[in-house]
């Protein structure tokens, strides 16, 4: 049997050690936005991979092309996907309203901006502009019956 | 490791039946997108957790294709209550032995505190490191258990009779171990189920 070799932590050398002390950059999210897309163009594929189904196959199931397959699974769904996204939902046995909702929440417009006004934590604005901003809401307060 | 029923309780001790499982990487990932990261989350996508911006789908799946880890999930009313991911191979504790230790561990956002948006389950953190200590004895024979503690986190891991051993990581948290008694009475409120499950 090899000998086992640790380093001063008591880990084996040359393993890639992930904890919540030893996190690397890659398995951060710095941008949830960002995070969001990139799950919503590659959830499908990985579900299909992890069936261990190629695409011809999953087309040939669900009965449409194999573009229109890459389209999905690329992330761009539109009204007309959602039947084959519940086809899509069964072969990989998962849940069809969560993968709906998955899409919804990585196709909702940006609001970031709006939302740092809102939450008054945007560093970008001025003093005048955040002056500006309280008049408006004051106002709007004022004119609300 | 075979699937574990186990009835735990509301906020009004109301019984809530979960299953505990090895993680399944897609449906739970979708779970964990669908129903934790939007409340992980506050406006403008600030953070309102200390582990709000752990890559969580990554982390499984770079775990599930290492063979020293072991990821275990909670599901209850269909959702992912908390997972804990564990390394179970080539690790050894403070005194040189090998032991078992927590990489990762959490219980969704309702469960931390009560949110409203869903109904919240306690104890699920401890039978979480209960589990997490099962899995150690079964690949390291000994209970024993190391992790490092984020800083929110420390007031639950000494409630369950976990130690400081006096070292941090290099970030600076907090390194916690439990020892076999503790251990032990962890572990013991899941016996039943698990000789339930064996007959």
């Amino acid at each position: 049997m090899a000998k086992l070799s640790f380093d001063k932590n008591g880990l084996k050398k040359g393993t890639r050690v992930i904890s919540a002390a030893n996190l690397p950059s890659d398995l951060t999210i710095d941008d949830p936005r960002a995070f969001l897309i990139k799950m919503r163009s590659t959830f499908l594929k990985n579900a299909r991979e992890a069936k261990g189904l190629g695409k011809e196959e999953v087309s040939k199931k669900c009965k449409v092309s194999l573009s229109i397959l890459e389209r999905v699974e690329s992330g761009k769904i539109d009204e007309q996907d959602m039947m084959l996204l519940h086809a899509l939902s069964e072969i990989y046995e998962i849940d069809y309203p969560s993968l709906l909702f998955l899409y919804r929440l990585a196709n909702r417009p940006d609001r970031t901006r709006v939302e740092k006004l809102a939450a008054y934590h945007n560093q970008d604005i001025d003093s005048a502009t955040q002056k500006e901003l309280l008049d408006f809401l004051a106002k709007l307060k004022d004119s609300l019956p | 490791m075979a699937p574990i029923e186990f009835i735990f309780l509301g906020a009004r001790n109301e019984p809530i039946p979960a299953l505990i499982r090895p993680l399944i990487l897609i449906p739970d990932i979708l779970s964990w997108v669908t129903n934790w990261f939007p409340e992980m989350l506050g406006l403008a996508g600030s953070r309102l957790y200390e582990d709000s911006h752990w890559d969580v789908p990554s982390i499984w799946e770079e775990a599930l294709g290492n063979d020293n880890y072991r990821v275990i999930a909670i599901e209850a009313e269909g959702i992912i209550q908390g997972y804990t991911v564990v390394l179970v191979k080539n690790y050894l504790g403070i005194d040189g032995k090998p032991c078992a230790h927590v990489a990762f561990v959490a219980v969704a956002p309702w469960n931390r505190v009560v949110r409203g948006s869903r109904r919240k389950i306690k104890g699920i953190g401890k039978v979480l490191i209960a589990m997490s200590s099962l899995l150690s004895i079964k690949h390291t024979g000994s209970l024993i258990l190391e992790l490092h503690s984020l800083p929110d986190a420390e007031g639950f891991y000494h409630h369950i009779g976990m130690r400081e051993t006096g070292r941090y990581s290099k970030q600076g948290l907090k390194e916690f171990r439990i020892e076999k008694p503790e251990a032990l009475a962890l572990i013991r409120p899941l016996l039943p189920s698990i000789n339930k499950k064996e007959k």
